[in-house]
């Protein structure tokens, strides 16, 4: 009796001992390259996701297995994340990222521990030692307020719905309206709220403006679905086409706003482009073939040129 | 002579009660006279229905919390039960449209669609609560985040547009009366029969006063418990509708604190965290004086920043006043 639990035992050694040899082994399969999504509440982030996804099946197969994160928006589950993907040793993380400074302690010691790390649709202020795909949030304020100049009457007033504070694309958007709308000194800037990103503060905030400013002439949003909001708002008080709304994001449903002439103009921010752009670095670099930080032009897009973003969104699947 | 002393005797006694009874009504008052004062677009007609469009969702969503905290219970699931809910009105409504429904069928699906989820929900959680006796705050926290979860699998995390015809339930109006508005007065009226009228109502306070006490004098608690998260269910599905219909589009990421905003007002209006104390009337005050503050903070221009130290602000000073008033009965 004596012996058999001995010889148990020992087998039982043998068998952990086996396991932990095992856990030592470099993970089975094809390297993972791990996507961690901002939000997967935010439309536009969700995009790059679903771009992602479909990329990595289509072109990188073979080379690496794509596995996406929701970091929910919040800055500590997103650097949980990238620890636990350094932890399980994935191969490369490709992230947006939630805040430019909280992860990038995080970040430097992932690439430390010798796994690159790709920042899309954004940048962190790590000093380089990430790479990065972004867009220039104040080129995409300056394109459509530039737009905006040539189709606002004279003695315009405007009002501006802001993203949340101290966000850096809501930042520099605001910036390149100002910097535009300044240039013309008849037109006067009534206001500005901050409407953080929603639809809902964006119809409530429009609905007090078109109480409160006279004669509004124009709605500029950081956003588009702050932007639909305050389409939404005007249509309710009977002023729908009395009043401009300009927008950023070229979502399917702002095209479709532009199309109809329910919204002037938006600037469409190449969801795509962040997509392709990620999964060549994330191959590039898994090769060990030098990368390098870029940032993409975001184009205007109006009644002219809707079209073919129209066409874009229904081959992405995001219109019928 | 002590007939003239007790009849001053009472009358000082009815001011009183008058004052106690009316504190926070002329609070709001009060603000609403200030508001007036200051911005001559305040007292329009359409900034008046704009402000009661706006309150409306918290609104009903605060009236099945005043039942629920006036019982001892609370509810932080209702933002995210008003995103499930109203997705999924707006969601059924666009597929049955889509496979050749008539209007009308439709919008009655997806109506009951939404209502039957959020009293799903509330009924959930209540059964646990009742069933474990477990604390109404996690429980409930739990079912926020179940709640969230379910509403980003319906949506796939995207925006549902193109709903048609169904966003006039949070848009329409019947001649200068929106309908979300028509919704809100029949709901707080259906909320102060039940408190008020019926021997369940008095059931919520009484367990919500001393739950040993209710025990003790023969009142099913637990049932009573049950059946008032089923009722705050049908509010919070019915609020979901109009979130959702109002913003012509089902936004699984909306309602976000909603829940607290439902608890401020409910708070402001002289409802009793312990239990036992509250109004309908005192929860139509608090979400007044919250929406008309939102609204002329807005219609006076000033920057997001100083808005929200002000609504704190607000907040404390009337909960202060309210105690105050309410301390002097004693």
């Amino acid at each position: 009796m004596k012996k058999g639990i001995t010889v148990l035992a020992a087998a039982l050694i043998a068998l952990s001992a086996l396991g932990l040899a095992g856990c030592h082994k470099a993970p089975k399969g094809p390297p993972k390259v791990a996507f961690i999504c901002k939000s997967y509440s935010d439309a536009f982030c969700v995009w790059v996701k679903d771009e992602m996804e479909k990329g990595a099946k289509a072109n990188y197969s073979g080379q690496f297995e794509l596995v996406c994160f929701d970091a929910a928006n919040n800055s500590t589950t997103q650097i949980n994340q990238i620890e636990n993907c350094v932890a399980s040793k994935f191969s490369a993380i490709v992230l947006q990222q939630v805040d430019a400074q909280a992860p990038v302690p995080a970040v430097k010691k992932a690439i430390e521990a010798g796994i690159p790390v790709i920042i899309t649709t954004g940048h962190i202020e790590d000093g380089g030692a990430s790479t990065y795909i972004d867009a220039d949030p104040v080129q995409q304020g300056t394109v459509v307020a530039e737009y905006a100049l040539t189709k606002l009457p004279k003695g315009a007033k405007v009002c501006i719905l802001q993203g949340p504070a101290g966000n850096f694309h809501a930042n520099g958007r605001q910036k390149g309206f100002e910097t535009v709308l300044a240039t013309r000194p008849d037109i006067q800037v009534v206001d500005a709220q901050i409407g953080e990103w929603g639809k809902e503060k964006a119809v409530t905030i429009t609905q007090n403006w078109l109480s409160s400013v006279k004669g509004l002439s124009c709605i500029m949003s950081h956003n588009d679905d702050m932007a639909l909001g305050a389409y939404e708002a005007i249509k309710m008080a009977g002023k729908a086409g009395q009043i401009q709304i300009y927008g950023v994001d070229a979502l399917a449903a702002a095209c479709v706003a532009v199309k109809e002439g329910r919204m002037e103009a938006t600037v469409f921010q190449n969801a795509i482009g962040y997509a392709e752009k990620a999964l060549e670095f994330a191959s590039k670099a898994l090769k060990k073939e030098p990368i390098q930080s870029l940032t993409l032009a975001s184009d205007l897009v109006t009644k002219d040129n809707v079209d073919q973003y129209l066409e874009f969104h229904k081959k992405l699947g995001n219109l019928k | 002579m002590p007939d003239i002393a007790q009849r001053t005797g009472k009358g000082r006694a009815d001011l009183k009660a008058l004052y106690n009874k009316y504190g926070i009504f002329c609070v709001m008052l009060l603000i609403l006279a200030t508001a007036s004062g200051i911005s001559p677009a305040f007292l329009t007609r359409t900034n008046i229905i704009n402000v009661l469009t706006q309150i409306s969702v918290v609104t009903i969503v605060a009236c099945g919390i005043t039942m629920l905290i006036i019982e001892g219970m609370t509810d932080l699931s209702a933002g995210s039960v008003v995103a499930l809910a109203g997705c999924l009105c707006v969601g059924t409504n666009k597929a049955l449209a889509a496979g050749g429904m008539g209007a009308a069928p439709a919008f009655a699906l997806a109506l009951g669609c939404a209502v039957l989820v959020g009293v799903a929900v509330n009924l959930a959680g209540a059964l646990i609560i009742a069933r474990y006796d477990a604390p109404p705050f996690i429980v409930t926290l739990a079912a926020m985040q179940v709640a969230r979860g379910l509403v980003y699998i319906y949506t796939n995390g995207q925006q549902i547009y193109d709903i048609g015809r169904i966003a006039a339930i949070g848009q329409g109006r019947i001649g200068m009366v929106p309908y979300s508005v028509l919704i809100m007065a029949a709901i707080l009226a259906a909320s102060w029969v039940i408190l008020r009228k019926t021997r369940f109502g008095r059931y919520i306070y009484a367990i919500g006063g001393n739950k040993a006490a209710a025990v003790a004098s023969g009142i099913k608690v637990n049932p009573v418990i049950v059946k008032t998260f089923a009722i705050h269910g049908v509010f919070v599905g019915v609020a979901g509708v109009l979130y959702m219909t109002r913003l012509n589009s089902g936004q699984p990421a909306e309602g976000v604190g909603l829940e607290f905003d439902a608890i401020t007002a409910a708070i402001i209006g002289g409802t009793s965290m312990a239990g036992g104390l509250g109004t309908i009337a005192g929860t139509i005050c608090g979400s007044v004086i919250i929406g008309v503050v939102n609204n002329i903070l807005n219609l006076l221009f000033v920057q997001a920043y100083y808005q929200q130290i002000i609504k704190g602000l607000i907040i404390v000073l009337a909960v202060i006043l309210d105690i105050k008033t309410k301390g002097k009965r004693s």
